[in-house]
């Protein structure tokens, strides 16, 4: 379905919807890059290059030098100031701060596609450098030098077997280039150049025998090697031209080496790895020295010219400043914090918070982070279990605890988190914890700390949008894999020594021992949706009395998002997503509004407008509003890769989006390659037209009219005239998006009887939006799955709107017929009217 | 370089009393002194002012203590028969007393000369007080009246008449020098005005009137009587026999009452609810509380003599200590800045980098020895006193997948202490999964040498005996469930709200401690039990 969803290109030219990257990037993918005044760091990140202060941590200057992937950044040694980036198609480019130009040569030594360079290292005066060329498919390298000028010179090949090791930077060069150093399977190979025997270099192999070697350092004065192993162990070699060079074994890791690196004069050698530990070896008086818990794995490590910094590159996109003379940290750069080893490292996904107008989101392990969109930048980070980072050992993983769902109050004032770890051999940890904001310090306190609050697995947790009244505070629900979900309230705990609350469960529901995998509370407060299993159930919340269940006998799917109608005219609507299907159910009425096939990975719901927002796994974004099936907007591949979560941010402010459902907020989601992307809707016209445009689709969206009175009304026709024909095969439920109506209701149980769920405005708007649901396939051919004991009272009523519907359609369709005959000045007037 | 953060070891102290800093002030007390006398100890005075001696009327005589040494300072047995209620004067100077036969003996206790007698009440006078500002003092006898009198020349200034039994009880207000209170067996507590010599308010209690405190705040008074007291304010039920004595203390911020049940509670007085309780070995007398707190006296009968405790405040002895460490810390030559010594403002000031004390568990973790760790909290004051750290130390140890290595190599000593604690503590619903878990670890690692040493094996028997419990009970429980759960599905739909709820909150409490309600057969059988009553 996916892959015809993809095939088909709908109206493009006129409405535009990109992606708009909202964070830094990873900034840890390579070594950065200390400027000779160790003022400022220069790393690599996606195409660019991001220059850092290293004294206040922010970002400077950003270089766009490079058309793909810039492989590494690093300082030049010809000149100071000069910087040396080369990206992936072999491009390297000569730059520096100060006069921004950059002198670029291609140097890809082969024009195979297939074949990327993966590292590189200048060294000497003239700009010589070594190239590392990786072809796809292969095991090991190719080595290139190169020597200016380019354009005449030639790449010559050094090797073609060199291990690219942990951090693709298996190369190093002595600084005069004398030597080159590279791992080579079980070995460390040498290549010296000779002055007798001229080109050629002497090439040395020294075995390491059963620990492959994993880094290199090269000695900045003195030809000493240091490599670093799988076992962790660090072996110096001395004296390396000779057969048998003099080793000196240095052992304090347990896991792999990830880097080494020497300080400026050669004295000291820094090593790190996934013990989050930052060694200090002074290779005189042999002693060590620790830096640890410097937050997650260590990726790599650079020194400075003037033996002022050492910078380490973490797992998690942060790079801490680590002051070499006191060897303590500094500060710390931080970008979206995300752990860039594993695939998908924000399973909490992501939760607005209307106090600092950020998204709360997982950071670091065990903690979430407040990162603020708007400015791209990280607030802060909440430590939510509470432990220390627990690195992985030789012999066994170790599982830390992970915050898996976060769920945030309206107000902002309360939050929730769950946190799960399983080691799969001891008994699991599941807890909840309910999270203060106290404005005076501006700080969240843990309020209750839940330990297994659900025997198995925690799928959901939410807040009840608005309290009812008497409450201290909204409700809090969770629900989990041993089928039950369960209430949270607030309690007054308060005794002489001081105000306080607490958090108690205060209800239960569980419904035929189905996990129970979504859960959410509707606008109002007063009704309760959970999904078990593929069943959608309704309760209410305060009693926790069952109200009705609704499910169809096709839709088979696990459950995996609930949401409520969230503005005037759709509170009755509650859309729920499997992976398949998006679906609306009327809960005034108990029936299936309408159904769509699409292949969803996340949905989102605009807190301040109607509109929600299904992501595919193909990276297409669908808005539409709760009470049709039509489609608001949509766009195909809007992302490369699957988004994993969404959520509409509120705009701080006024918007120059030039479509309606893009006015209010902006839709903001999380891929799998962990980039945070913003929807931005571009346009060719100016946006009053637009406008127009979206209020004219009220009148609209149910003709299937030829003739357009706008473009976006275009837009729809053509994507509905579009479908038409496999509407007609494909009437199993095998449409790719949008408008498939599903004609069937289904009643199981007597539901909502009360009247006072539902506000008596709201009510009446419903009741017109009801009328407005004007399909009429849907009306001729509808096949009622009518239960027995549903009373004949209902049937009347059904046909009473069915009538109602017609006349109404009627209605419409010459008032469609105006619209089409009509100019768009007669429209408007109608509009203003 | 984030700090170490400490092994999570709170989490499953919310069963105990919780520690608020009442218990905590209150616990300072020191071990009682108890002195005891022949007859039981009618009343407990201490002096308003320093060096605050302490009367204690007893039989026919007033012993006054001197506070500090709790020696007897001066003995008054100016008495025929026994006396009753010495009271101290608000300036410390006089002591007076009642006696059985009627009259009221002034004393200076510091001669022990008796300076005045009042004569003219036909019974028992139980209680007497001094009238502050004038050279008053007012009695209350066994012959329903209360008496007014002159000290310089010892006559009437009134007589309050208008109570129906003895009055027991009786002060005057510190407020008013012409209000004074009195509190009779009659049931009532009545407000006279000695200006007009009659009841002005008069208050049915409902029992018999032990006792009486008057608050000194403004004109409002605030009354609380004994046991099941007639409200005003409050009510206050807390003891289940006769309260005899109340107090006052913490700057008027508590008030104290002693019973019969041989327990003195201590209220908050904003909100009557009891903050502390304190126990003592005989049935409570009578009390008194020295200004500060420095001191809490309580008189109280066992078995047909009296028995005196006195307990001091430990503040200034903790305060000396700290005192000592000061000096110690300006003794020391490296601390010390002379004092003619200015910072000037382009001084560079280190500040003192002070690091924070680990636990020795803590220490061991945070270097991975993990099996020292085990060691450090194996120590039988942390396993048996302070479960909850062993507890969280081996989850934490669980975490770091140390466990097994922290079991692994232990001699018969050592491992018979870890298999104690698990066999103690393997039932405790908090503590159980955890604990599961470790068995289980211990199992794997000694599972295949347990047959060398007998001692041993009987421990894992043991452990067996505990584990084969456990599931019987579970067993048990799911049954007691099952019934339940019969109730909570014929009872939903249709039934009024209130009830269902009950039911539901029931179910809650019921499923969110599943592993707690299996291991609590009484708590789970009681709460079934109230839910029968509340279906049927």
């Amino acid at each position: 379905m996916a892959t015809t969803a993809a095939t088909r290109e709908p109206a493009q030219d006129v409405f535009h919807i990109q992606s708009v990257q909202k964070d830094w990037g990873p900034i840890v993918h390579y070594r950065p890059a200390v400027s000779s005044s160790s003022r400022l760091v220069a790393t690599a990140s996606g195409r660019s290059i991001k220059i850092f202060s290293t004294v206040s941590g922010k970002l400077l200057q950003e270089h766009f030098h490079h058309d793909c992937k810039v492989v590494g950044v690093q300082r030049s040694s010809a000149r100071e100031d000069e910087f040396v980036s080369c990206d992936e198609a072999g491009t390297v480019c000569f730059w520096s701060m100060q006069t921004k130009e950059a002198k670029k040569f291609n140097l890809s030594p082969s024009s195979n596609q297939k074949s990327v360079v993966v590292s590189f290292n200048p060294f000497d005066e003239d700009r010589q450098l070594l190239l590392l060329v990786h072809k796809k498919g292969f095991k090991t390298g190719h080595l290139f030098s190169c020597a200016a000028p380019y354009s005449t010179k030639l790449p010559t090949l050094l090797s073609k077997s060199v291990e690219l090791g942990v951090n693709k930077a298996s190369v190093v060069v002595s600084s005069k280039g004398e030597h080159v150093a590279f791992i080579y399977r079980r070995g460390l190979i040498i290549l010296t150049k000779d002055s007798k025997l001229g080109k050629e270099r002497v090439r040395q192999i020294h075995m390491v025998g059963e620990r492959p070697l994993t880094c290199l350092a090269f000695h900045p004065n003195q030809p000493v090697i240091a490599s670093g192993d799988v076992t962790g162990r660090i072996v110096l070699w001395y004296d390396i031209c000779n057969k048998r060079p003099i080793r000196k074994q240095l052992h304090w890791h347990e896991m792999p080496v990830a880097d080494l690196a020497f300080s400026a004069l050669g004295n000291e050698l820094y090593s790190g790895g996934s013990e989050n530990v930052l060694v200090k070896w002074q290779l005189s008086s042999e002693s060590h020295y620790f830096l640890p818990r410097l937050g997650l794995p260590i990726k790599f490590i650079t020194t400075d010219s003037k033996n002022n910094l050492v910078i380490t590159a973490h797992l998690d996109n942060a790079l801490s400043i680590i002051s070499a003379r006191d060897f303590k940290k500094q500060g710390t750069i931080q970008g979206l914090s995300m752990n860039t080893e594993s695939k998908n490292s924000f399973p909490a996904g992501l939760t607005y918070d209307p106090c600092t107008r950020s998204l709360i989101l997982n950071g670091r392990t065990g903690h979430v982070q407040f990162y603020d969109p708007h400015h791209s930048r990280q607030l802060y980070h909440l430590d939510i279990t509470m432990s220390n980072y627990y690195s992985q050992e030789r012999h066994q993983r170790i599982q830390n605890t992970e915050v898996e769902h976060v769920a945030m109050s309206r107000d902002g004032l309360r939050l929730a988190t769950a946190e799960f770890r399983q080691d799969l051999e001891t008994s699991v940890e599941i807890r909840l914890k309910f999270w203060h904001f106290k404005e005076e310090d501006q700080s969240w306190y843990l309020n209750t700390s839940v330990d297994l609050p659900h025997q198995k697995r925690i799928n959901n947790i939410t807040f009840q949008p608005t309290p009812t009244p008497g409450q201290l505070a909204p409700l809090c629900v969770s629900c989990g894999d041993d089928g039950k979900f369960k209430i949270w309230e607030e309690e007054d705990a308060s005794d002489i020594y001081g105000t306080k609350s607490v958090w108690r469960s205060t209800g239960v529901g569980f419904y035929r021992h189905l996990p129970a995998t979504a859960v959410r509370i509707s606008p109002d407060g007063s009704l309760l949706a959970a999904g078990f299993d593929s069943i959608l159930t309704i309760w209410i919340p305060q009693s926790c009395q069952l109200k009705g269940t609704l499910s169809q006998p096709y839709l088979t799917e696990p459950l995996q998002q609930v949401e409520f109608g969230n503005s005037e005219g759709c509170w009755s609507v509650a859309i729920t997503r499997t992976h398949r299907w998006v679906c609306a159910w009327d809960l005034f009425t108990c029936t299936l509004s309408w159904r769509v096939s699409v292949m969803s990975s996340c949905m989102a719901v605009d807190p301040l407008s109607s509109y929600m927002a299904v992501f595919s796994e193909a990276g297409s974004v669908y808005v539409f509003e709760p009470h049709s099936s039509e489609l608001v907007a949509c766009q195909q591949g809007t992302s490369k890769s699957r988004p994993t979560s969404a959520a509409f941010v509120p705009r701080v402010k006024a918007s120059d989006s030039c479509a309606v459902w893009n006015e209010k907020s902006s839709l903001m989601y999380i891929t799998e390659d962990q980039t945070l992307q913003s929807v931005e809707v571009m346009a060719d016209l100016n946006s009053a037209n637009d406008k127009i445009a979206g209020r004219v689709r009220q009148l609209v969206h149910h003709s299937e009219a030829s003739v357009a009175p706008t473009p976006f009304a275009a837009l729809i026709a053509k994507t509905r005239t579009a479908l038409t024909p496999e509407e007609k095969v494909g009437q199993v439920g095998t449409a790719s998006h949008g408008v498939q109506v599903e004609k069937s209701s289904a009643l199981l149980q007597q539901v909502l009887s009360e009247a006072r769920v539902y506000h008596l405005d709201s009510f009446a708007a419903l009741a017109t939006e009801f009328c407005k649901m004007v399909i009429p396939e849907a009306v001729t051919s509808e096949e009622k799955q009518t239960e027995i004991e549903m009373d004949s009272q209902l049937k009347e009523k059904v046909n009473s709107e069915k009538k109602k519907r017609k006349r109404l359609m009627k209605e419409k369709k010459n008032d469609l017929k105006k619209v089409a005959e009509s100019d768009f000045s007669d429209l408007l007037k109608a509009l203003a009217l | 370089m984030a700090a170490f953060k400490r092994t999570h070891t709170r989490g499953y102290s919310r069963a105990a009393a919780k520690t608020t800093s009442d218990t905590l002030y209150w616990r300072k007390l020191d071990f009682p002194v108890t002195v005891k006398e022949f007859t039981a100890i009618d009343s407990v005075d201490i002096s308003p002012v320093e060096p605050h001696y302490i009367a204690v009327t007893s039989g026919p005589k007033i012993d006054v203590y001197h506070r500090e040494t709790t020696q007897v300072w001066r003995n008054i047995t100016r008495f025929q028969r026994a006396a009753y209620g010495g009271r101290f004067r608000q300036d410390g100077q006089l002591l007076l007393a009642g006696s059985e036969e009627g009259h009221i003996k002034l004393f200076n206790h510091r001669q022990k000369q008796l300076l005045r007698i009042f004569k003219g009440h036909e019974g028992p006078t139980h209680c007497v007080d001094f009238i502050p500002g004038v050279s008053h003092a007012v009695s209350f006898s066994d012959d329903k009246t209360a008496v007014v009198w002159d000290i310089s020349n010892e006559d009437k200034v009134c007589t309050l008449a208008g109570h129906m039994d003895f009055i027991r009880t009786g002060l005057t207000s510190p407020a008013s020098q012409h209000i004074i209170l009195t509190g009779s067996y009659d049931h009532t507590v009545r407000l006279w005005d000695t200006r007009t010599a009659s009841s002005v308010l008069s208050v049915d209690h409902g029992a018999p009137v032990e006792s009486l405190v008057c608050f000194p705040s403004g004109g409002c008074e605030v009354r609380v009587w004994d046991a099941i007291a007639g409200r005003l304010l409050s009510k206050l039920s807390q003891h289940h026999k006769t309260i005899t004595c109340l107090a006052l203390a913490n700057d008027k911020k508590r008030l104290l009452s002693g019973s019969l049940d041989r327990h003195i509670k201590i209220y908050d007085v904003e909100t009557y609810s009891v903050v502390h309780t304190i126990s003592y070995p005989a049935p409570v007398l009578c009390m008194a509380v020295a200004p500060g707190d420095a001191t809490l006296a309580v008189g109280m009968i066992a078995g047909g003599s009296g028995l005196m405790s006195f307990q001091h405040r430990r503040t200034p002895e903790v305060s000396t200590q700290l005192a000592t460490k000061e000096a110690n810390a300006k003794a020391n030559i490296r601390n010390t800045i002379s004092d003619d010594y200015r910072t000037l403002s382009d001084d560079h000031i280190v500040p003192s980098i002070s690091t924070e004390k680990m636990a020795k568990y803590d220490r061991m973790i945070c270097k991975f020895e993990y099996s020292r760790a085990l060691d450090a909290v194996m120590v039988s004051f942390i396993a048996n006193k302070c479960t909850s750290i062993s507890v969280g130390v081996l989850q934490e140890l669980i975490r770091r997948g140390g466990i097994k290595t922290a079991v692994a190599g232990r001699d018969v000593k050592k491992l018979t202490a870890l298999l104690g604690f698990l066999i103690k503590n393997i039932r405790h619903p908090a503590y159980k999964p955890v604990l599961m878990d470790v068995a289980n670890a211990v199992i794997d690692v000694y599972g295949d040498t347990l047959d060398e040493n007998p001692k041993l094996v009987r421990h894992f028997r043991r452990l067996k005996e505990e584990v084969a419990a456990e599931l019987q009970l579970c067993v048990e429980h799911s049954a007691l469930m099952g019934a339940i759960q019969m109730f909570l599905t014929t009872s939903t739909p249709h039934t009024n709200t209130s009830s269902l709820v009950s039911v539901q909150q029931l179910a809650t409490t019921e499923c969110s401690s599943t592993r707690a309600a299996m291991l609590h057969p009484s708590s789970t059988a009681t709460s079934a039990s109230n839910v029968v009553v509340e279906v049927n």
